[in-house]
């Protein structure tokens, strides 16, 4: 029997439902999941806050697509402002807006996993069969280099004359347009993203999705979740408009993606020892806009196509980068330049020549690295701290020069750091000058689009929330299926990583529904 | 609580920020554009000063020609209509982060929180462009944390604004996205 999905808008008094397994979050955890068990047979009710959107709502329009797909309506952010948070939220989650850059988790981050943070079961040779299946059902494929767009050719011919790494990434794509707009929503489902691949199978095997639908409790009655409670938004205001969804089931599983699940779990007293929140780990991304003479349109093209991780394992106490690259769309563009006056105007008014390659902070694998916490604040709202150490701020320091050395082997006409206090160089001499500045927070714009950890896995019960199956500690019906079980960031994209967690989780979930 | 300490609290924290409502600043808001009709979120006065504060993020005469090859003209950020564009915005963002916005704004054109924040003794909206250019730098660079959280989020909500509007996208040499036929009006 087929499912449903329900909208907001069509729901107009306060429901009771029943089912075997509820997820809360349809990103890339909750949906590969929700596949597996529906295809099971089990009774499967999804409740996701974002909307439900499908190709026809994306005209690829920023100013329309950040508001109604990205949390917090694309301004998420740390409490202090120095971190922009990049971070889905619609029917599909993050994979509705990421730019399909999939990689298998390094062999190196899983090793580490198990020998500093005691994960059991989860190394490359028990991963292969979960990736090997998702890369099936998602086309993961390499992008052609012959398809790259000319801001990845830069990044790619800048590495190669310097004798680092590079490689074109794999993409989650079928009958991809090369529009360069992954990050508005594809507007030709060339993009394999949740809706149309395993939430559409998970529908078909019977799920029922509730989208605009915020939970606001996971109500626990001893050592069980007793019930979900949800109410239903108004799409466009965001305010709950009056109806309340209560799911009662046999497991309940949070698959809001990290700084989410934690938040919901804090609202609902589940604090799993004090740990939830912590740990939270966001490759933090630094950028140059480099300016060449020919015109590099940017905007255009598959967005992310190269990486290089030739920086990716530092030495010892230090901390790792790698490079990919971003569009270069212009209000993307004016919020990475955080400026104002001539010195935006300029750089928007030369768009078309801009190259932008990013440097990510691979951070969360030194021992004293306690990344970012979520908390609440009085009124409920979540609150999100980075704290930022010496060795992550010099990562960032290092990443610029290397961006910087990139771009000028690939030609850059001259190349500007977006401080605060901006510096302008045309050649290697000016590296001296970019190492001297002042980096950290607040000194520079900073990113993330990936969100990881908060709800660590491990073998330690007073280090880990969850353990090397996703149940959440001393909870017995509660699993934690999405990036916030990630005990450390990963030196690549995480949403392959999550997708093949998911898929290995799936036994153990059905196992805790027939136990 | 020490003013050194109090100083530090960033966005959010919302103790100095509070000092912008509480009615010491004696001089009303400087009129020099029209209040649009049916305002969703925020106050006159909140309006005018996110005005004036986004047309010195995106002064349409900045360009120096002699860098760009595009000889296209940007549209004032009163043509785009970014003030009312974000108040229209906040009326659908949670109510907690809206206050902060707002108390942000309220603190920036209070004299009294100028006078403590840098010594100013006229209002943001009173104040001359060149005076808001100078504003905006000081807080760009501040060694005051909320200060620079301020700017980070006045400045990308109305760079973020203005940039999105299509009438911005010809002076930026930006063809605009492909059109594959697709529906607009969804939330």
């Amino acid at each position: 029997m087929g499912g449903k999905i329900v909208q907001g808008h069509e729901v107009s008094a306060s429901q009771q439902l029943t089912c075997d397994v509820c997820i809360v979050g349809s990103g890339a955890g909750g949906s590969v999941l929700a596949a597996g068990l529906a295809a099971k047979g089990l009774d499967v009710v999804m409740l996701e806050a974002g909307g439900y959107h499908t190709k026809a709502d994306f005209d690829l329009q920023e100013g329309r697509a950040y508001p109604m797909l990205y949390q917090d309506r694309g301004t998420r952010g740390t409490a202090d402002q120095s971190i922009s948070v990049l971070q889905g939220r619609s029917v599909g989650g993050s994979t509705t807006v990421n730019w399909t850059t999939c990689f298998r988790t390094p062999d190196r981050i899983l090793q580490h996993w198990a020998k500093a943070h005691g994960v059991e079961g989860v190394t490359t040779a028990t991963m292969a069969p979960h990736f090997a299946a998702v890369e099936k059902r998602l086309n993961i494929t390499k992008w052609p280099l012959a398809n790259i767009n000319a801001n990845n050719r830069k990044l790619y011919e800048g590495a190669k004359k310097l004798g680092w790494e590079a490689e074109n990434t794999s993409r989650n794509v079928k009958g991809c347009a090369n529009s360069g707009y992954c990050g508005v929503g594809c507007p030709v489902d060339g993009k394999q993203a949740m809706a149309i691949t395993y939430i559409a199978d998970a529908i078909k095997s019977g799920m029922r999705l509730y989208s605009d639908c915020q939970v606001t409790k996971l109500a626990r009655t001893g050592q069980q979740i007793s019930e979900v409670q949800a109410e239903v938004l108004d799409r466009a205001t965001g305010r709950a408009k009056g109806p309340k969804l209560t799911v009662k089931a046999k497991v309940v599983v949070a698959s809001g993606g990290a700084i989410n699940t934690p938040a919901l779990l804090l609202k609902s007293g589940l604090n799993g020892g004090g740990l939830v929140g912590k740990r939270t780990f966001i490759h933090p991304v630094v950028t140059l806009l480099a300016e060449y003479k020919d015109k590099i349109n940017g905007f255009y093209g598959a967005p992310q196509s190269i990486s290089s991780h030739q920086f990716a394992e530092a030495e010892a106490g230090k901390v790792g980068f790698f490079l990919e690259t971003a569009p270069v769309q212009p209000m993307l563009m004016a919020q990475a330049a955080v400026a104002h006056g001539p010195q935006l105007m300029n750089t928007l008014a030369n768009l078309p020549h801009i190259g932008a390659v990013l440097a990510l902070a691979i951070d969360g694998l030194l021992p004293d690295e306690q990344g970012g916490t979520v908390t609440l604040r009085s009124d409920g709202r979540m609150k999100f701290d980075y704290a930022f150490t010496p060795q992550v701020i010099d990562a960032l320091r290092q990443a610029h020069l290397a961006i910087a050395k990139m771009h000028l082997a690939a030609g850059a006409l001259r190349v500007t750091s977006l401080h605060t206090d901006p510096l302008r160089i045309q050649d290697e001499s000016g590296l001296k000058a970019l190492a001297a500045r002042p980096y950290g927070p607040l000194k520079h714009p900073i990113f993330t689009a990936h969100q990881m950890g908060g709800c660590p896995m491990g073998g330690d019960p007073k280090r880990s929330v969850v353990d090397s199956q996703h149940r959440f500690r001393g909870v017995d019906n509660l699993f934690v299926v999405d990036g916030s079980v990630l005990p450390t960031s990963l030196g690549v994209n995480p949403s392959q990583t999550i997708y093949g967690l998911a898929h290995r989780a799936r036994e153990f979930v059905a196992a805790a529904v027939s136990s | 609580m020490k003013r050194r300490t109090l100083l530090k609290v960033g966005l959010g924290g919302g103790v100095l920020l509070a000092l912008g409502g509480v009615g010491l600043s004696l001089r009303g808001p400087t009129r020099s554009r029209d209040v649009p009709a049916g305002l969703k979120t925020l106050s006159d006065r909140q309006y005018l000063t996110l005005a004036a504060f986004s047309a010195r993020v995106t002064p349409n005469a900045a360009v120096d020609q002699a860098l760009v090859d595009n000889k296209a003209k940007f549209p004032s950020s009163d043509d785009v209509g970014v003030a009312q564009k974000l108040d229209t915005l906040f009326s659908t963002m949670h109510p907690g982060d809206v206050g902060d916005l707002k108390q942000l704004l309220d603190l920036l054109d209070n004299a009294l929180g100028g006078l403590l924040l840098e010594g100013r003794t006229q209002t943001f909206t009173g104040s001359s462009a060149a005076e808001q250019d100078k504003i905006l730098a000081s807080w760009r660079t501040s060694g005051v944390t909320l200060k620079r959280t301020g700017y980070k989020a006045l400045v990308g909500l109305c760079a973020a604004t203005y940039f999105t509007d299509p009438r911005t996208y010809p002076a930026c040499g930006y063809p605009g996205p492909p059109n594959y036929g697709n529906a607009t009006g969804g939330a």
